[in-house]
């Protein structure tokens, strides 16, 4: 589905509850205010706020000191495990990760799903308040846990050399581009964005989409420098990146590669060269998450 | 914030929004998205049937009962000694709402 198509259902629907909010107000204006004056508002009445009690530092006696009804099991456990990780060094967290998504990891790779795909999501979102999913704007990748390997550097601009990148030189150059070319038609149209886009780059397999051969166009734009988290499932090590190249071929037996930066930041750069990841898609629209490694801390 | 449901949340079903929603091939933040202003379209109308219902005298103790405590199931006990009927005309008013929300997700 377009974005504009949920545009275009997200103005319905609105236009619906407006039209009954209105109507609320008009009949019982009154009983509006008296429920505003005890602090609950219309239309947002599923949400309680307890902000004044995270931002004050809970304690996990305060928690359970709170009233029962204050203490929806799985609000409950958010907080503990806010609280929790609060006392925890970042190495402590990445592992406490690693096996949280160990228990909701399919056991063979390929698309994450049912519930275990929000469960997945939901939890990096809670701990690195990082919007991420599997499926965004109608689009997904045929995989979402998989392998991922090391490729080279991708050349930036037309005369680009390895000498010219500041890391990782011990990666190589590709002798090809990305499949979406150079970064900059030259080295003096390089912005700082640019560089750090190959500086973490990952190269995902587009070309397998089944709709990719007629839908090209649409999709090569959507996917171009499209943002992703990329997480190491063995150590909980998140980074950053986009999608500037497609591939690998199915026959390597790898579903992601990785640029050599995004590769030392998820520890799998040495011997093999290659791991388990999950590949989210990040919702950012606003180009607020920078790219590269997460820390926890 | 945390997330609290009304009293009145296990009488709004809302499987067949989902299903449309999925028809459509919406990613999980959309869907997540128009199923709040669903909820909320419920919420405002069921709110709206019970104060149109609720002797002008119960309003005040209601309205208190519900601004601490928007999820306390007591809530639905004490409106049917005051309203007859009221589950089911919450149920029957979920149903008709539901098929508005579906009319606009055609």
């Amino acid at each position: 589905m377009k974005k504009k198509d949920f545009k275009h259902l997200h103005q319905k629907v609105n236009k619906l509850q407006k039209k009954a909010l209105k109507n609320l107000e008009e009949k019982h204006g009154q009983a509006l205010r008296h429920l505003e004056k005890k602090g609950l508002s219309f239309p947002e009445i599923r949400k309680f706020s307890l902000s004044f009690l995270i931002g004050a530092g809970l304690t996990a006696a305060v928690l359970m000191a709170l009233p029962e009804h204050l203490q929806p099991k799985v609000i409950a456990k958010q907080v503990q495990e806010r609280v929790h990780l609060k006392f925890m060094a970042e190495e402590e967290i990445k592992k406490f990760m690693a096996e949280k998504v160990a228990d909701l990891l399919p056991g063979a790779i390929g698309k994450i799903t049912g519930a275990d795909r929000d469960k997945i999501c939901q939890l990096f979102e809670r701990i690195l308040k990082v919007d991420v999913c599997f499926n965004l704007e109608g689009k997904e990748l045929n995989f979402s846990f998989g392998w991922i390997g090391y490729e080279q550097h991708l050349k930036r601009y037309p005369g680009d050399t390895l000498s010219q990148h500041d890391e990782e030189q011990v990666a190589g150059i590709a002798p090809g581009l990305g499949a979406w070319g150079y970064f900059a038609p030259s080295k003096e149209e390089m912005t700082e964005e640019l560089y750090q886009m190959e500086k973490y780059y990952v190269a995902v397999q587009t070309m397998y989409l089944p709709e990719w051969y007629t839908q090209t166009k649409e999709l090569s734009q959507w996917y171009k420098h499209r943002k992703v988290m990329v997480v190491n499932t063995e150590t909980g090590q998140a980074c950053v990146a986009v999608v500037a190249d497609a591939g690998p071929a199915s026959w390597t037996g790898k579903q992601f590669g990785g640029s050599p930066e995004v590769m030392k930041e998820l520890d799998l750069h040495l011997g093999p060269r290659k791991g388990k990841v999950l590949l989210f898609f990040v919702d950012d629209p606003d180009n607020k998450v920078p790219l590269g490694p997460i820390r926890y801390n | 914030m945390m997330k609290v449901k009304p009293f009145w949340d296990n009488l709004v079903e809302i499987r067949e929004i989902r299903i449309k929603l999925d028809e459509h091939g919406l990613g999980r933040r959309e869907k997540k998205k128009l199923l709040k202003v669903a909820y909320q379209t419920f919420d405002i109308r069921i709110m709206e049937i019970i104060l149109t219902h609720l002797p002008e005298e119960k309003k005040q103790n209601f309205l208190n009962t519900f601004s601490r405590k928007p999820h306390q199931a007591e809530l639905m006990a004490s409106l049917k000694e005051d309203i007859a009927d009221i589950e089911e005309k919450i149920s029957a008013l979920a149903k008709e709402v539901k098929k508005e929300i579906l009319d606009q997700l055609e």
